[in-house]
């Protein structure tokens, strides 16, 4: 099941919510136990085979969990730890290995939810959190349904602290509802238009360059709008049972720099190579050669994360190189240039890069760079770009004005330091686009997300 | 010190009792989910062989997207037969894929559109209901099939010899 189905926004939603709030707050247990019955009936629905490997990849790391708990790191104790922790990474990594890398149907959310049984593991053997072990807890922080299928990655300790705080903050809920308002309306009315957009263009053999920049533009865009809206649809219905989520884009496509693009898209992931991987490997503080490798395995592994192609090995190590170039060479250097010239050329990187996430090969991704340059022989601009321009002028216009904070400033200047009408009509506005969501949706074959084949 | 060294013992075996179960799905997954080498027109000449093709017309790439949402480049072939009249229920869609992953994309799609004819014929159409009904979509390994016909069962059935 997605959250972009009307089974689930008129079905399963309304019923997890009613029955979740239902539970008085200080009977914090069967709370837990209803979102954990809610989470598995959530994964049932939209792939039940594969529930069997994330209740043993649950269990699995719920008993290595415990075992690092009871094991003390002092010397006698310590390498038994140790090798409790490799072989808890050693299984995760190889069973999310042999379905990524075989032409095994991948389950869903595999990719998500083994870091975030990572996470559990780490943050246990590092201290990070002080807990019994419950299993109650460690099940739902994995299977908690907002973000099982597609994060973001939230960390063990962030989660164990709202857990233990017992009580769901109510208060949240507004802010979830407009948060999964926001999230539908860039998945179904940007992100799927988007989606068609691109596709007419992508089906052709042949094409002038005007005519690849624009399928390029357009799936940069769908993908942006795609998976943030995912997140924020994510992080909404999480607001939505009192718990909080840290946003997973910050207005990626205004970054003046790859680092910063970074820091912007996809931030859990960041976050959890930069908190598991990169810092444990001594992270900056580091011989440059040192900090050098250090970013090459980030870069190398966020790119293996992603898909079993050399497309994503190679996009990994694209983006490293480019994170790499700024960090030792160009440096503060980089600042003498004005930012709009910064962010554009950032956009430039980024989107030649999601070339190699739509393309079967990385042959055909340069064969697509070179159409964008007129190797087909059709010129810069023909009659089908032309077409392919002006019928989608108005959404590409919508679309790039949505990846900026003005609709977000509209919103909290309605909200916030508006007056009592201001604030009805924010209420009339997002019943107003949840209907226009909703309206879209009945006609619509089936879409899913970009991120969930990751 | 004794019962702590007692439990650890325990947590260790049920731990790689786990393990094998892991190991023993991913077998099952790897038996169970084989690639088939069999070529595209092989195994579209024995789903028809049974099928009374009459009633149908080859579906082109555009109707294969308007229908499913089916990207065709993004698969190894792709054939539609849908009724020839709004009044026809039959109709059969076999997808090879390139990558086993979008399995679960494919089925949505079928499953998406046997549901807006279900519906379509839904207090009318009463046979065309009863055979969307009795419709199969069939995912094995790189092929996907679905089928719906009077002897939609038995096309199923040629259908996985055939791969």
């Amino acid at each position: 099941m997605t959250f972009s189905t009307l089974s689930f926004i008129f079905v399963f939603l309304p019923i997890s919510l009613l029955v979740y709030h239902l539970i008085p707050s200080g009977k914090s247990i069967w709370r837990k136990a209803a979102l954990l019955l809610f989470s598995v009936l959530f994964y049932v629905w939209g792939d039940a085979p594969s529930l069997v490997v994330l209740l043993l990849s649950v269990l699995f790391n719920y008993l290595s969990g415990q075992e690092i708990r009871m094991l003390s790191a002092d010397a006698r104790d310590g390498m038994r730890r140790k090798a409790a922790v490799i072989t808890a990474v050693v299984v995760d990594v190889a069973v999310l290995g042999i379905f990524k890398y075989s032409r095994l149907t991948l389950p869903v959310g595999i990719s998500f939810y083994t870091f975030s049984a990572l996470s559990y593991i780490f943050d246990i053997y590092f201290g990070r959190v002080k807990d019994d072990g419950d299993l109650l807890d460690e099940m739902l922080y994995i299977l908690f349904f907002p973000k099982l299928i597609s994060g973001p990655i939230m960390q063990y300790k962030d989660f164990r602290e709202q857990l233990a705080q017992q009580t769901a903050k109510n208060r949240y809920f507004t802010s979830g509802m407009h948060r999964f308002i926001i999230g539908l309306f860039k998945k179904v009315l940007l992100a799927d238009n988007l989606s068609t957009a691109f596709h007419q263009i992508s089906s052709l053999h042949q094409m002038a360059g005007l005519t690849a920049w624009l399928g390029m533009i357009f799936y940069s865009l769908e993908l942006y709008f795609d998976f943030s809206g995912y997140s924020d649809m994510a992080i909404g219905l999480a607001e939505m049972f009192g718990f909080r989520m840290e946003k997973n884009f910050d207005y990626p496509y205004l970054s003046d720099g790859v680092t910063d693009f970074w820091r912007r898209w996809h931030i859990s992931l960041g976050r959890w190579f930069r908190d598991y991987v990169y810092i444990p490997m001594g992270g900056n503080r580091c011989s440059r050669e040192k900090q050098f490798r250090n970013l090459a395995v980030v870069w190398i592994l966020t790119g293996l994360w992603h898909g079993n192609t050399l497309n994503f090995l190679f996009w990994g190590i694209y983006h490293g190189f480019f994170v790499i170039l700024e960090k030792f060479a160009i440096g503060q250097k980089r600042l003498s240039i004005p930012k709009w010239v910064r962010v554009f050329l950032t956009d430039l990187i980024a989107f030649i890069g999601w070339i190699f996430f739509f393309t079967p090969s990385i042959g055909a991704a340069f064969r697509y760079i070179g159409q964008m340059f007129g190797a087909d022989g059709l010129g810069f601009a023909n009659r089908a770009s032309a077409y392919y321009l002006t019928s989608n002028l108005v959404l590409l216009i919508v679309a790039v004005i949505c990846c900026g904070p003005l609709l977000t400033r509209l919103h909290d200047a309605l909200v916030y330091r508006g007056s009592k009408n201001a604030m009805y009509v924010s209420v009339a506005l997002h019943v107003g686009l949840l209907l226009f969501c909703i309206a879209n949706m009945v006609g619509a074959t089936y879409s899913t997300f970009l991120y969930f084949r990751f | 010190m004794k019962i702590k060294s007692m439990r650890l013992s325990v947590l260790e075996i049920v731990k790689w009792i786990l393990v094998g179960l892991l190991v023993a799905f991913l077998v099952h997954s790897f038996t169970g989910n084989r690639i088939s080498k069999a070529g595209f027109d092989t195994v579209w000449g024995a789903v028809t062989a049974d099928a009374d093709m009459s009633k149908m017309q080859e579906g082109s790439n555009q109707m294969i997207r308007r229908l499913y949402g089916l990207d065709l480049a993004q698969y190894d072939g792709i054939r539609l037969y849908y009724p020839k009249t709004n009044m026809g229920a039959e109709e059969i869609l076999l997808v090879k894929m390139k990558d086993t992953n979008d399995q679960e994309a494919v089925k949505k799609a079928m499953e998406s559109r046997k549901k807006t004819q279900m519906n379509n014929f839904n207090g009318y159409g009463t046979y065309q209901y009863g055979m969307l009904e009795k419709s199969v979509i069939s995912i094995r390994g790189n092929y996907a099939l679905f089928a719906s016909a009077e002897n939609a069962a038995e096309i199923v059935q040629a259908f996985g010899n055939a791969l």
